[in-house]
């Protein structure tokens, strides 16, 4: 029997396009959702940290797309492998916690030796990862090589645009000068040490309430009655880094982590009434 | 007194019945009404008709209801960001669409290259066999176009319905560029039918600039409209939240001029790859045998510009691709490295199948050439090195495996083929398969003919020493790859690439000056070609096809859940980017639908041109010497003779004869 050409040709185009959407179906099958921002309770430990910043490196954060843990020779990009030991001693003058806030933040500040510049902010799209997400990946990259420290509610160097130099600045270059600015350290013999409760005298001390909710002041700022309501903790916390108009020396110079920590902690309490 | 029937009805008589029968029917109604309202039966409970009859289930509804219209009324307008098709969903229907309609466009825009390049070397050559060969292609266009502007509307309107908010973004950025757009839109369509219908009724070289303009202009058609795609991938000339700061840098953005070359050299491969497929239709359906040798050159031709378009075309891929690592590293290895690596592989039995297919066709085509044929004992050779460098494209880094095979492993990485699954394994593979091509194509030139030149044998060696020494250098840098760092590799594709352009431009030089006045050993018998070569060709067009599909959706599928990558992000339900196995199904769905359409126009098409071939008189007197002729030749073992095979052609040579002038 002769089998018709137009047969022959539909037989010809079937076969092929079902040849290649059967290889299309051997290779694996991936379905790629968009991520989800991650949120941390404020009872998380440190344990949930680093396992939520296990799934943020393999996950959403693309990370292992191109680092890899543990293997050597020609590598695309540095192996993240004991970077928790690594991270101190790259930069000189950076401490290992601002230099792993600095590769996510700023990859391009600096280039590890025989790798070509090419990683994003990972704080910006596409990619996009929250500053708390950021806290989570760090928390498990300290977890290569060393412990993870990281905790809820911790700043890190760069997160809302903060310097490190401007935390240390805020620091007061006393005895928590060239520490990381975070709120770990919390120097109890400080006045207004502990947890915000009532008032804080670290208002009055540095003159928080002449230009605060003093009807008199000229130019008078904002009213910090239900501030903690207005603005979120890590708004406030910035304020008080990074605060504009700029505030006097005596309080710039003299106020340390713990301090800001505190007044921080303070102001977040003060809600709005009803 | 007896009433008598009139024997005959006058009109008046009719109107009058008319009249009366209407006015009895309308007193029976009224009456029936009458009666009805007055005389009829009233149950117990049903009021008269003037009592308003109102439960309170029908309160409650009357005043649902003008709730639900006074609702209706204050409603605000509110635009919504998204809407489904039922059933496939908005992502997949407007994918297909889209595709289709890229397809159709990549038709339209390379038919008119194709026809051009053919255009003008039966102009330089005198061969009207070329003329024929265009005139005939450039009738396929106007179906062709129809269809484009057809899936171009309902692509338009689906993007307006389905996706308002980006789709309003977009034609904002790119405003300017619209009216641009639009005008050339009519240029091309007023050129074209200008090119068509002017055949053979102006001068050839008015004409060829004709066809040159109406090339120009839809190349600068398909540049506009891949700076909104490019845009899409690679974004520019816009804050971070989406402001335009300028549109030329919107347009000028890092994946633009690439996907412009990438998409006008694949335009040249496609445009012959099609135009090598009807060709076959027409070769395969053929009743004499001077249709045959008509449709195998004309398949021959075809398949020669398609070849020609390939071979550059991996070098246009490496460029696209160093563009996206260059706009964005994350960009790049989720491309190579990340969700889409295994696309890749599927790329890689893709272009595989079509350098097999273009090498089995060329050596096939060895066979309509008479005497010898010196090339025949290096086939083999060629096959092996073009299979093995496939198998190496092919190879996975990391094969699917089961966690035990894993372990076995010692990870996800096979510990003897991951070496055959990096770019130096791919790049030495891809740029050894070119240059076997290549030889396969200088044999088939070869055969036949013998070169007279003094010098011929030098030139032989120097040729074979030119192949083995850029084959020698491409395996080098492949090997030394795997020694150096990451940052110096990565631009060995230069030098490979570089290395086999060189050797192809340089041997070609020396083979057109070696054949020059070569002697010819037997002639070329077109039509002498088994119907599986014919089978081929339109497998090869189905796998470019199937390999735009597939390229186009890696195009748009990298930027993943971004309908602007980075910046105006997709958050429909169609947002996740599926599987390869569903993105394969689409493919080939799309790849079907298209194949029954311009199989259509094929039909039609050969519905114009066969009956005006067998219409001519001359035509078939030629015919019955031409079959003498062929028998003659096939009872001393050839088919028939090429001066006669000319002869016939010239003959036929379609609007030559009516408008003349070439």
């Amino acid at each position: 029997m002769r089998i018709p050409v137009g047969v022959k040709l539909l037989a010809l185009l079937l076969g092929s396009t079902l040849f290649y959407t059967w290889v299309g179906s051997l290779v694996p099958q991936k379905e790629v959702r968009p991520p989800e921002v991650v949120e941390l309770a404020e009872d998380m430990s440190t344990d949930d940290l680093v396992n939520i910043g296990q799934e943020i490196f393999v996950g959403k954060g693309l990370c292992s797309t191109c680092h890899t843990i543990g293997s050597s020779g020609a590598l695309r990009f540095p192996d993240l492998g004991g970077i928790a030991n690594t991270a101190a001693e790259r930069e000189p003058g950076v401490d290992a916690l601002t230099y792993l806030a600095q590769s996510i933040y700023r990859p391009n500040e600096f280039i590890v030796p025989g790798f070509n510049p090419g990683m994003p902010a990972i704080d910006k799209p596409p990619i996009g990862l929250s500053d708390d997400e950021i806290l989570a990946v760090i928390a498990y990259l300290q977890t290569l090589g060393g412990t993870a420290t990281m905790e809820v509610g911790m700043q890190l160097p760069y997160a809302g645009g903060v310097e490190p130099s401007e935390m240390q600045a805020a620091a007061g270059g006393g005895e928590d000068a060239g520490e990381p600015y975070t709120p770990g350290a919390v120097d109890s013999a400080e006045p207004g040490g502990g947890a915000a409760a009532g008032s804080s005298p670290l208002l009055a001390r540095y003159g928080c309430n002449e230009c605060h909710d003093n009807p008199d002041a000229p130019g008078r700022a904002s009213s910090l009655a239900g501030v903690g309501s207005r603005l979120g903790r890590g708004e406030i916390q910035r304020w008080l880094t990074d605060h504009d108009p700029p505030l006097p020396a005596s309080y710039t110079s003299e106020i340390t982590l713990a301090q800001v920590r505190d007044l921080t902690d303070y102001l977040s309490a003060l809600k709005e009434q009803g | 007194m007896r009433f008598e029937m009139p024997k005959k009805l006058t009109a008046g008589m009719v109107i009058g019945l008319l009249v009366v029968a209407a006015v009895g029917l309308l007193l029976l109604v009224e009456g029936a009404q009458w009666m009805d309202s007055s005389l009829g039966y009233r149950g117990p409970l049903e009021a008269g008709p003037d009592t308003e009859l109102e439960t309170p289930r029908d309160r409650q509804l009357a005043r649902e209801e003008a709730e639900a219209a006074e609702e209706a009324m204050g409603r605000e307008l509110v635009e919504p960001e998204y809407r489904e098709v039922p059933y496939v969903g908005s992502r997949t229907a407007i994918w297909v669409i889209a595709q289709l309609k890229l397809l159709f466009a990549a038709f339209v825009l390379a038919v008119p290259m194709f026809v051009l390049i053919i255009e003008f070397m039966g102009y330089r050559s005198g061969d009207k066999r070329y003329d024929r060969l265009a005139y005939e292609f450039t009738s396929l266009l106007s179906p062709a176009f129809a269809m484009t502007a057809g899936f171009g509307g309902v692509m338009t309107f689906m993007l307006i319905v389905l996706y308002p908010k980006f789709t309003s973004y977009l034609l904002g950025v790119f405003s300017p560029t619209l009216l641009p757009y639009f005008i050339l839109l009519f240029a091309e369509a007023a050129l074209f039918y200008t090119y068509y219908l002017t055949w053979g009724k102006i001068g050839p070289k008015k004409h060829l600039f004709l066809g040159l303009m109406l090339n120009l202009v839809g190349t600068a058609l398909m540049f506009i409209a891949n700076a909104w795609l490019t845009f899409m991938t690679s974004p520019a000339g816009i804050s971070e939240k989406g402001a335009v700061i300028s549109v030329w840098d919107a347009v000028n953005n890092y994946t633009w001029m690439p996907i412009n070359i990438h998409r006008l050299i694949a335009n040249v491969a496609f445009g012959g790859s099609i135009a090598a497929a009807y060709a076959a239709y027409q070769f395969l359906t053929a009743k004499t045998p001077a249709e045959r040798a008509h449709y195998d050159w004309m398949g021959y031709i075809g398949n020669f510009v398609a070849v020609i378009g390939l071979l550059p075309l991996p070098f246009a891929g490496y460029w696209l691709a160093s563009e996206i690592y260059a706009f964005n590293q994350t960009m790049g290895i989720t491309m190579m490295g990340g969700a889409f690596s295994w696309l890749f592989i599927i790329q890689a039995i893709l272009i595989g199948n079509l350098f097999l297919g273009i090498n089995y066709y060329l050596w096939l085509g060895m066979g309509r050439v008479e005497g010898k044929k010196a090339g025949k004992p290096l086939i083999p050779v060629l096959l092996g090195v073009i299979t093995l460098c496939f198998i190496v494209w092919a190879t996975p880094r990391s094969p699917i495996s089961t966690p035990e095979e894993m372990a076995a492993m010692g990870g996800s990485s096979h510990p003897v083929l991951q070496f055959l699954g990096v770019m130096s394994a791919k790049n030495t593979a891809v740029n050894l398969i070119i240059l076997a091509t290549f030889v396969s194509f200088l044999l088939y030139r070869r055969t036949g003919k013998r070169p007279t030149a003094r010098w011929a044998k030098t030139g032989n060696l120097a040729q074979t020493a030119i192949l083995l020494l850029g084959a020698s250098i491409v395996l080098f840098f492949g090997i030394y790859g795997y020694f150096v760092e990451a940052r110096v590799r990565i631009f060995f594709s230069i030098p490979m690439v570089l290395t086999v352009l060189f050797v192809m431009l340089i041997v070609t030089f020396i083979d057109v000056l070696l054949l020059r006045n070569s002697k010819e050993t037997g002639e070329t018998r077109w039509g002498n070609m088994p119907p599986r070569a014919q089978y081929v060709l339109i497998f090869l067009a189905v796998t470019f096809t199937w390999l735009m599909g597939l390229m186009g959706y890696v195009r748009s599928g990298l930027r993943q859940h971004w309908h602007v990558y980075g910046v105006i992000r997709d958050t429909s339900a169609g947002a996740y980017t599926p599987t390869l196995g569903y993105a394969t199904k689409v493919v080939s769905v799309t790849v079907l639908i298209f194949f029954v359409l311009i199989g259509f126009i094929f039909w039609l098409a050969s519905l114009a041109h066969k009956k005006k071939l067998h219409t001519k008189e001359l035509v078939a007197e030629t015919e019955a010497t031409y079959e003498a002729e062929a028998a003659a030749a096939a009872s001393s073992g050839g088919m028939l003779p090429e001066g006669a095979q000319r002869s016939r052609t010239d003959l036929d040579g379609g609007h030559d004869g009516e408008g003349g002038g070439r």
